[in-house]
């Protein structure tokens, strides 16, 4: 077992050992949570929201914890082509919350274990969607099985009655193996460290500040078992230029290395509405290289995002609103490097320029009426609507991909109280979604135009993200406590969810999820 | 020291070499402008050949992205634009004769050459090439599903207006072998204007046996056997009965066929054949040249001098050096057409590179046909770049476009 392997394990163990450490200690309190009740803290706890550990403190310091596993899947032609026409996932999710003297620590684990079928064109990245556009595609649709492990806390200190001191990490590791010629194996991790404080004004008025940082590492190694056929692989640079390599059969290593720094501020105001303004700021770099022995630097991406939110929040006596407006932008430039192999030295970088564009921009606003209940809420009602706008250009020669999009959601639960003994309970909520596409185009300037990595991979792409679709969805949880005399409650949720596109040619796509789990 | 004081400690060194490693990173990163495009100004010259530049092309092709710039040159300087910061092949070539009124095709290039900056400076130096009267006229080195190579074979024709003796022409397989972005180091002795053959064969004949008239072509196959016969691969394309050469490796298990031999003359230093069961050249495409020597005392296998290593290559093979001004045609193949970085064959003998773009896939390269004589054989394109003188990717035939059969091939004289 390898160091990485063995580390990793470790991890998992320790988590899974704080968690269910302060399960036990949550039961001993005796103050289960319904799935209803929890999400209710979760939307009143606006600082659990933003990376501002610190303000924790500020809302509901909430002592309990959580077990879920579940299965879902997706079926369906409607998807953006890399993900699988078939995609299954096993999943594992342990959160809890526990005071410890004066500080309030919050920790979170995540499993999942992914089988994408059918899945085209990625043939290097765990996580093809993540802005980065320095990857290698090939031609032969395969499955992938994938593994992720997500392990989150935070803890939130109070110095004095005006300061209090957070921090927040996490740290991600993702595997995935392409199961078909071209091979991958793939390994993609991320550390993330955000110290934060809050500064309390009066009693009422609250400002905080963090700082983020991330260090991501993504390895990907190509190979090829059946070494009679010539496999053609396209590294891609953008917008569907590419650049066919036959090469591939002798293994080709990525080496994906990022930093990230960004801080973000909040102001929040305690008052018969409350409401928290948060701005985060982030700049990643992330420079891609090409074998290790004799390392060639493809690209670097410079990834900036900045996010604003604001969310209030009204508690009336039998009503509660929420109300939430968010702004986020996102501007990635793809920087290319000419490179030249110098016998001695290995490969030269002689020249860098920024040949590549991606920006997204996004608007959104939603408002919730709450029905108050005994049990988190009795029933709610929501609107939410989302604008967005993207446009990627490949500067010389010139390609563009842009397109608008507006989603809105009309959504509804009914929290009913089946029975007041063990507290059984059924969350039933249903959703309807549209999808109104303003625009869409993509225009390839670029050689090679009959290539698959602008005829099969970017139209097809461009087909999905401005297609007007519908979608729906319902789903159920039933709750109950295990017993009468524990303040454990188990639950099982169900979600079914169809999206089907105007275009009938672009088909349909549907998603089940089953899940069972215990609060405590 | 505790354990904790070290584990701070370590994550104290961990945090400072993250955050150093990564503003150095950041930095890089915000110098970078936007692309934008670059000019050069390009001047020819010869020490050998008088050229005002006039009738010649210049061609510029990026070996990353494939972008192509050409340009007609009217002088001996040509201004270029709208050029992107790359790495690129140039190459200025077209046509002239020698003092002797021969016909020779003139080329000036720049491999793997960087350009950078704005306003770049570009001298390029000229060279000479005989445009020999007999040329590759179709390669089918690809082979068939499922692995059946043995169907390679290589076309030779007579595009000139002479007959010409085969007899003593040199047939040879360039090193390294595949296309490779990862160049030989040559010693100091053996740099100069030279290819470098793998291995070597060489036509048979006594000076006169075998005439090559104007429009007749000749095929040596690496086994001239019917390929389609069930036990050899009933998909291939090709029957090479009636190959006019084969290329003997003395494998009992492919036994010699009624086509003639060739004459092994070099491998890996010797003149014999080696152990390997058959003249297998690289499926994903390999660099052929056919030549003459000008020196009579030609010996790569005697005389050091005709010899060089790769000083790169583990095995030190030993190979043969070819000058230049031997060389009546060059050929380059590769996998497809993003290995124009991994050219083996110089600018002057060849600009360009076909393929096929896959192996196994029963498709060769054939010369393009651009006129035809009276008597119906084909006038070929001949312009020192493979690129555009061949089709690639078509069906393997023999004697395509009404090329004639030499009398004395073994089927007609049953020899």
């Amino acid at each position: 077992m390898n160091v990485k392997i063995t580390l990793r394990y470790y991890s998992v163990t320790c988590a899974l050992l704080l968690l269910l450490s302060m399960g036990v200690a949550a039961q001993e309190a005796d103050n289960g949570l319904s799935p209803a009740a929890l999400e209710w803290m979760k939307i009143n706890g606006l600082w659990r929201q933003t990376p501002n550990a610190a303000g924790m403190l500020l809302g509901d310091t909430a002592v309990y914890s959580e077990l879920s596993a579940g299965f879902d899947t997706y079926r369906g032609s409607f998807r953006r082509p890399e993900q699988g026409d078939q995609e299954n996932n096993l999943t594992f999710s342990a959160e809890g919350a526990e005071k410890l003297k004066k500080t309030y620590v919050w920790g979170r684990f995540d499993y999942s274990r992914q089988t994408l079928r059918g899945a085209l064109y990625n043939a290097s990245l765990v996580d093809p969607f993540r802005g980065m556009p320095y990857y290698v595609i090939d031609q032969n649709a395969s499955d992938w099985n994938n593994q992720r492990y997500d392990l989150a806390f935070k803890a939130a200190y109070p110095t004095s009655s005006k300061i209090l001191f957070g921090i927040e990490s996490s740290y991600k590791a993702w595997i995935g193996a392409k199961q078909r010629d071209i091979r991958v194996d793939s390994r993609f991790y991320t550390i993330d460290v955000k110290p934060s404080v809050v500064y309390s004004v009066t009693p009422r008025h609250h400002i905080g500040f963090n700082l983020h940082y991330y260090n991501l590492k993504e390895y990907s190694e190509m190979s090829v078992v059946n070494l009679y056929i010539l496999q053609d692989a396209y590294e891609m640079y953008g917008l569907g230029n590419a650049r066919k390599n036959a090469g591939i059969n002798n293994g080709r290593e990525g080496v994906y290395i990022g930093n990230n720094v960004g801080f973000g501020i909040q102001y929040a105001y305690d008052g018969a509405v409350r409401f928290l303004l948060a701005s985060d700021f982030d700049k990643k770099v992330e420079d891609v290289q090409i074998g290790q022995m004799t390392p060639r630097d493809e690209g670097t991406v410079k990834d900036v995002q900045w996010r604003t939110r604001l969310q209030a929040l009204y508690k009336g006596q039998t009503w509660s609103h929420a109300f939430t407006l968010e702004y986020d932008y996102r501007h990635i430039d793809g920087i290319e490097y000419v490179t030249m192999l110098n016998d001695s030295t290995g490969w030269d970088k002689l020249h860098s320029d920024v040949r590549s564009k991606y920006r997204t921009q996004r608007i959104g606003g939603g408002y919730t009426l709450f029905g108050n209940g005994s049990d988190g809420y009795r029933k709610q009602i929501g609107l939410d609507i989302m604008y967005t706008k993207k446009q990627d250009d490949y500067l010389l020669p010139a390609s563009r991909l842009d397109y608008e999009n507006i989603f809105l959601t009309v959504q509804a639960k009914r929290n009913y109280l089946l029975s007041a003994r063990l507290q059984k309970r059924l969350l039933v909520g249903a959703s309807v979604s549209y999808n109104f596409n303003l625009s869409g185009n993509y225009r390839y300037g670029g050689n090679y135009p009959d290539y698959p990595s602008v005829i099969g991979l970017m139209q097809s792409d461009i087909d999905y993200l401005s297609a007007d679709y519908s979608l729906g969805s319902i789903s159920a949880t039933y709750s109950q406590r295990v017993n009468t005399h524990s303040g454990a409650t188990a639950f099982a949720k169900a979600t079914f969810t169809y999206s089907r596109a105007e275009e009938e040619v672009l088909g349909s796509r549907t998603y089940l999820q089953l899940s069972i789990g215990c609060n405590f | 020291m505790t354990i904790k004081q070290n584990a701070i400690y370590i994550l104290i060194a961990a945090l400072w070499t993250a955050v150093f490693t990564g503003c150095e990173s950041f930095s890089d990163a915000d110098g970078v402008t936007d692309i934008r495009y670059l000019s050069a100004q390009v001047t020819i010259s010869s020490d050998t050949y008088e050229t005002t530049g006039e009738g010649l092309t210049l061609s510029l092709t990026d070996v990353d992205k494939g972008t192509v710039i050409e340009k007609a040159l009217t002088g001996s300087t040509i201004a270029l634009d709208e050029i992107l910061p790359g790495i690129y092949n140039l190459s200025v070539y077209g046509s002239t004769k020698d003092a002797e009124g021969r016909d020779i095709y003139l080329n000036g290039e720049h491999t793997n050459y960087p350009i950078v900056e704005n306003n770049k400076k570009i001298e390029v130096e000229m060279k000479g090439s005989l445009l020999g009267p007999v040329i590759f006229k179709e390669i089918f080195f690809s082979g068939t599903a499922n692995f059946y190579f043995r169907n390679q074979f290589y076309e030779v024709y007579n595009n000139s207006d002479e007959t010409v003796y085969l007899d003593g022409l040199y047939f040879a397989n360039l090193y390294p072998t595949t296309a490779s972005t990862f160049r030989p180091i040559w010693r100091e002795e053996d740099k100069g204007d030279y290819v470098y053959a793998d291995r070597i064969w060489k036509f048979p004949g006594n000076g006169t046996d075998y005439p090559l008239a104007p429009g007749e072509s000749c095929v040596i196959s690496q086994f001239a056997a019917n390929h389609k016969l069930p036990q050899y691969n009933p998909n291939s394309p090709v029957d090479g009965t009636s190959s006019e050469f084969e290329f003997n490796m003395n494998n009992p298990n492919y036994p010699d066929q009624p086509a003639p031999d060739m004459v092994h003359v070099f491998y890996d230093g010797k003149a014999g054949k080696g152990g390997s069961p058959q003249y297998l050249t690289s499926v994903f495409g390999g660099a052929f040249v056919l030549f003459k020597p000008l020196d009579e005392n030609y010996d790569p296998v005697n005389d050091k001098k005709w010899q060089a290593i790769d000083q790169d290559d583990y095995y030190e093979q030993i190979l043969a050096k070819i000058p230049y001004s031997y060389v009546w045609d060059a050929v380059e193949a590769g996998p497809n057409e993003s290995m124009l970085k991994g050219k083996r064959v110089p600018g002057v003998l060849d600009a360009g590179m076909t393929y096929v773009g896959d192996i196994y896939n029963s498709l060769s390269v054939a010369r393009k046909k651009i006129g035809e004589r009276a008597d119906g054989t084909p006038r070929l394109q001949d312009s020192n770049n493979s690129t555009n003188d061949f089709e690639h990717g078509v069906t393997p035939q023999f004697r395509r476009y009404g090329a004639k059969m030499p009398a004395w091939n073994h089927t007609l004289t049953g020899k």
